[in-house]
């Protein structure tokens, strides 16, 4: 534990010290009127000689120690290296009942591996979306010679593509291995609406072809395929742009509001933000790039829509591409816990120092109480 | 506490106490004082029978003639001595000790005459209360009985101590009013010069004159421990100084002016005490008419 102040400045409210040593003083040359009517006999002599006399010092002490505490609140006194260092229990929520009761020893600190890490022995937090941002949290709030052991479920959802870098060494844990779920379906093709100018018309063949190669067997391909003059439908998600110039403005309004434009090489669309190569050739050339636009996304094609200018288009991989395009999957997040223990090579944390602020507000409004009870009380006749 | 009710243990010691003329020896002797007046008032009061050195002329003859017996009319006998309680009423009267903030100067005087007047009504005495106050005496004549002395106290009870007497303006009406054979009881803190002036004249037309002079006892001890601003409430003068460096010269001159007063009215025959406030109110009174003596 080591005392500090992070303000020493405020140490110089400690010169209000001399404001109750004057009252003190001065109060004292304050006089009482009292009647008295053998005044004749009273020698009105020079005044006595000053001598500093104090006076009530219980009650000037109180006063100066509200003000040195007062002068120390100033300067924000805060205490470091005050830390737990019982071993701390972060468990998943979601593990079985048996190997959470397992987990921790007496003495332990057993908390949840949850946002705010609230102690185990409460009602079980759901199951988080990010448990390794947690466990950085975790790693980051603690001070560097506090033991931590994790407990993780088998299978670890929603994990970055790095291992995590923490501070110290884990005690890494794996729950059993959770029973094998269902493997999602795969996701619907993307449903594409196409606004050609007239004499872009020839192009749509390749979506169509596209959409068509997405379709299940002996099912009608889902494409709207129309003159840009037409409105895109409501439930349009994905919109293929073949016109020269300029966009019309209910068209950017829709890609801002979240749908997703390829757009030809002539067709202007406004792009936010930068732009990345999405579609390459065989020789690494970019085809297409994409860039954000408010909520949507903008992909353009960087060269004309003709086979000569891409030759993908006309080959059998062309649909896939197209979907990638669109619909770009998300990283890959599920790996097993046991794959995935953290590695140990991060600069520790600085631990911030505890505040004593808040103890030392108490303890002024105690000597203040004091402090009034002693200066109203009823042994004193004036109250300065 | 009121001053006007005496406290049991006072009231006992004041029956052992009595209020005793300066003159007694010039009265010749019947009742409790010596009477120069021979024979009773008219007012009849009982038969008793004769004694010896009774006068002839006070047997009943007609009782007599029906019983054979000799009887004697006794007769209410007036008092000759008139009590006067001159009572000081000026603002130098209204002040307290320190310790005792709540009990004057005047509450000490009035519990005082309250208890002169217990006496004076036990011995049979007339008496009466002159209170000089700014807004001149206020005079109740003499009498005597419970009664009298029910209305004397109505009469204090309200009163407070305010202002400046005026001694001299009122003495004519003090030698007008009080027999010249008269017991005056003057209650005062004698500060004021006055004050002192018409008690010396009032002796000098040859009345029985007794000041009992009424000091607190910060007069006395002079217990003033820091500074203070001391101010008479008479003269509106006033003094800002160190209790402790005043003490010592206070009560050396204070003594000393204890001391000429008191030379001042031993040449004019009047008997004084000093009275402190913080002490019982029987004091003054024994010292006064029980030190020397019935002579």
């Amino acid at each position: 534990m080591t005392p500090a102040l992070l303000f020493s400045a405020g140490l110089l409210a400690l010169v209000a010290l001399a404001i109750p040593i004057v009252l003190h003083i001065v109060r004292r040359t304050e006089t009482l009127t009292v009647d008295f009517a053998a005044l004749r006999w009273l020698e009105a002599r020079p005044k006595p000689r000053r001598s500093l006399r104090l006076e009530e010092l219980a009650l000037l002490a109180v006063r100066l120690i509200l003000l040195a505490a007062l002068a120390l609140w100033l300067a924000r006194p805060v205490l470091g290296d005050v830390q737990d260092s019982r071993r701390v229990v972060a468990i998943t929520p979601g593990l079985d009942a048996a190997t959470i009761a397992s987990a921790g020893q007496d003495g332990d600190r057993l908390v949840w591996l949850a946002p705010g890490f609230p102690a185990v022995g409460g009602p079980a937090p759901a199951a988080p979306a990010k448990v390794i941002s947690l466990i950085r949290q975790l790693d980051a709030e603690l001070a560097p010679e506090t033991p931590v052991t994790v407990l993780v479920p088998a299978v670890l959802d929603g994990v970055d593509a790095e291992r995590p870098r923490l501070s110290r060494r884990l005690d890494w844990r794996v729950g059993p291995p959770a029973p094998a779920g269902a493997t999602p379906d795969r996701r619907p093709p993307p449903a594409l609406s196409v606004r050609h100018a007239p004499e872009a018309e020839d192009g749509v063949r390749y979506f169509r072809a596209a959409a068509t190669a997405w379709a299940a067997a002996e099912t009608a391909p889902r494409l709207d395929a129309a003159p840009t003059d037409r409105p895109l439908e409501r439930e349009a998600t994905h919109l293929v742009w073949l016109a020269p110039g300029p966009m019309p403005a209910p068209v950017v309004a829709w890609i801002r509001d979240g749908g997703t434009a390829l757009v030809a090489l002539q067709a202007r669309a406004p792009v936010e933000g930068e732009t990345r190569v999405v579609w390459r050739d065989a020789v690494g050339e970019p085809l297409a790039v994409a860039g954000r636009l408010g909520r949507g996304r903008v992909i353009r094609l960087t060269r004309p829509l003709q086979p000569s200018a891409i030759p993908a288009l006309v080959e059998p991989e062309f649909p896939d591409a197209l979907a990638l395009m669109l619909e770009p999957s998300a990283p890959p997040a599920r790996v097993a816990a046991t794959d995935h223990a953290p590695l140990t090579d991060a600069v520790p944390y600085e631990q911030p120092p505890l505040d004593l602020r808040p103890w030392l507000a108490l303890i002024i409004a105690l000597i203040l109480g004091g402090e009034r009870w002693m200066a109203t009380g009823r042994a004193r006749a004036v109250a300065p | 506490m009121s001053p006007l009710e005496l406290p049991p243990d006072l009231r006992s010691r004041l029956r052992s106490l009595s209020i005793v003329p300066r003159r007694a020896a010039l009265l010749a002797s019947a009742g409790q004082h010596d009477s120069r007046n021979r024979g009773g008032g008219l007012e009849f009061a009982q038969y008793r029978a004769y004694e010896r050195g009774d006068d002839l002329r006070s047997i009943d003859w007609k009782l007599y003639a029906r019983s054979d017996r000799f009887f004697v009319r006794d007769a209410e006998r007036e008092s000759p001595v008139a009590v006067w309680i001159l009572l000081d009423a000026s603002a130098s009267m209204a002040q307290a000790d320190l310790a005792r903030p709540d009990w004057t100067r005047f509450d000490a005087a009035r519990r005082l005459a309250a208890g002169l007047i217990e006496i004076a009504l036990s011995q049979g005495d007339r008496f009466g209360l002159i209170v000089e106050g700014a807004d001149g005496p206020m005079v109740l004549t003499p009498r005597a009985g419970g009664r009298h002395r029910d209305r004397l106290r109505l009469a204090m009870a309200p009163l407070k101590a305010a202002g400046v007497a005026r001694w001299t303006r009122d003495v004519a009406l003090f030698g007008e009013r009080i027999g010249a054979h008269d017991l005056i009881l003057i209650l005062t803190d004698g500060f004021d010069e006055c004050c002192i002036e018409v008690t010396e004249r009032l002796a000098a037309s040859g009345r029985d004159v007794c000041l009992i002079q009424i000091l607190t006892g910060d007069e006395r001890d002079f217990p003033f421990d820091r500074g203070y601003r001391f101010h008479d409430p008479e003269t509106g003068a006033a003094l800002v100084a160190d209790g402790p460096a005043l003490r010592q010269d206070f009560l050396a001159r204070f003594a000393a002016a204890r001391a000429a007063l008191s030379a001042r009215l031993d040449a004019r025959g009047v008997r004084h005490v000093a009275h402190f406030i913080d002490e019982s109110a029987d004091r003054p009174i024994r010292t006064l008419f029980h030190t020397t003596g019935r002579s």
